[in-house]
């Protein structure tokens, strides 16, 4: 670890109770976070993640099943890319290179389920509907919904 | 070559306009240490590194930080939203509105345009790495000190978000720079 911690390490306080910790979290030894609070945390490499004074990690609130089903779709892509930066820099690192497989997997099933139900993502998922370009109907990011 | 997702990297939604703060976050987009200048630095260095593992690297870090430069001006566009020409004058905004109206032009927090002339690029990996850490370095001190100055949840959350990204680049480029030093040499 690069940076020496002036805070001490605060375990990933987010959640309200032990069952659900448990279901987000690898094991307090594993060098990796698990999906949702790695992407929550925005680092996935346990020794690497480094606190902000006492700020603890937010939780996210998606209002309806859309942006909850994105939100997890971009965790997924956020995984997969920072497990892409050190596997730029260590392409023989067999964990992230299975855990990389796995994601990658993961990611891509839950980005055409998105897809199907919500709307192109990008120009190539565009199609014809009803006489509409679809990729227009759908609001760029920084519109609020 | 370059594809875009009509999303961004984390979910931002800004409820209440506040042009105080708007001020402030102006240095990350247009600034000296801001996610334009990363973007461009890294994507500008990456055609002269040792190797695949460097060009790949830079790649993608600044095609990343490209996502930050709108997640950047999400920021300010939604908390600039619906401002009157009142809220704007009492914040120094003003100026800013005459010469470009409401809309979006990347400068630093006392209105002087983003400029390139302090982005280095050297064709050594070495000088090129070390200059990509000091960057990412700063960038991160200026996360905490906007995080300091915001009161709002909605803005700092994606603040906290940006701030770990920086942390995570620096620690890959210093990766990068260790494996390159001891192959390479100096």
């Amino acid at each position: 670890m690069y940076y020496q911690s002036f805070y001490p390490y605060q375990p990933f306080q987010s959640f309200q109770d032990e069952s659900e910790l448990s279901r987000a979290t690898k094991s307090m030894d594993s060098r990796f976070f698990g999906v949702e609070e790695g992407f929550l945390a925005g680092n996935i490499v346990r020794s690497e993640y480094l606190p902000y004074k006492n700020y603890r990690v937010p939780k996210l609130n998606p209002k309806n099943d859309r942006e909850s089903k994105l939100y997890n779709l971009l965790a997924l892509y956020d995984y997969s890319h920072d497990l892409n930066l050190i596997l730029d820099v260590y392409p023989t690192d067999k964990e992230a290179l299975a855990l990389f497989t796995e994601i990658n997997n993961q990611y891509k099933k839950a980005r055409e389920e998105y897809v199907k139900q919500y709307g192109p993502l990008m120009a190539e998922d565009a199609r014809d509907e009803n006489g509409m370009f679809n990729y227009i109907t759908t609001p760029s990011p920084w519109i609020a919904r | 070559m370059w594809k875009y997702s009509k999303s961004l990297l984390y979910p931002i939604d800004v409820k209440t306009k506040d042009l105080k703060m708007a001020n402030y976050i102006l240095t990350q987009y247009g600034g000296p240490y801001g996610e334009l200048g990363a973007a461009l630095r890294y994507l500008n260095q990456r055609y002269t590194m040792p190797d695949e593992r460097g060009r790949t690297l830079l790649t993608d870090i600044g095609t990343e930080e490209l996502g930050h430069v709108e997640m950047i001006c999400t920021l300010l566009y939604q908390l600039m939203k619906g401002a009157t020409l009142h809220e704007l004058a009492a914040v120094g905004l003003d100026k800013h509105y005459a010469q470009h109206g409401m809309g979006l032009f990347p400068t630093d927090v006392n209105g002087v345009p983003f400029s390139m002339a302090n982005v280095g690029s050297t064709g050594n990996y070495d000088a090129d790495l070390e200059e990509d850490l000091a960057a990412e370095a700063k960038a991160r001190l200026t996360y905490e000190h906007i995080i300091d100055l915001a009161k709002d949840p909605d803005v700092i959350n994606p603040l906290l978000y940006l701030r770990q990204r920086e942390v995570v680049h620096y620690d890959r480029f210093n990766d990068l720079l260790k494996v390159y030093r001891k192959e390479f040499g100096i």
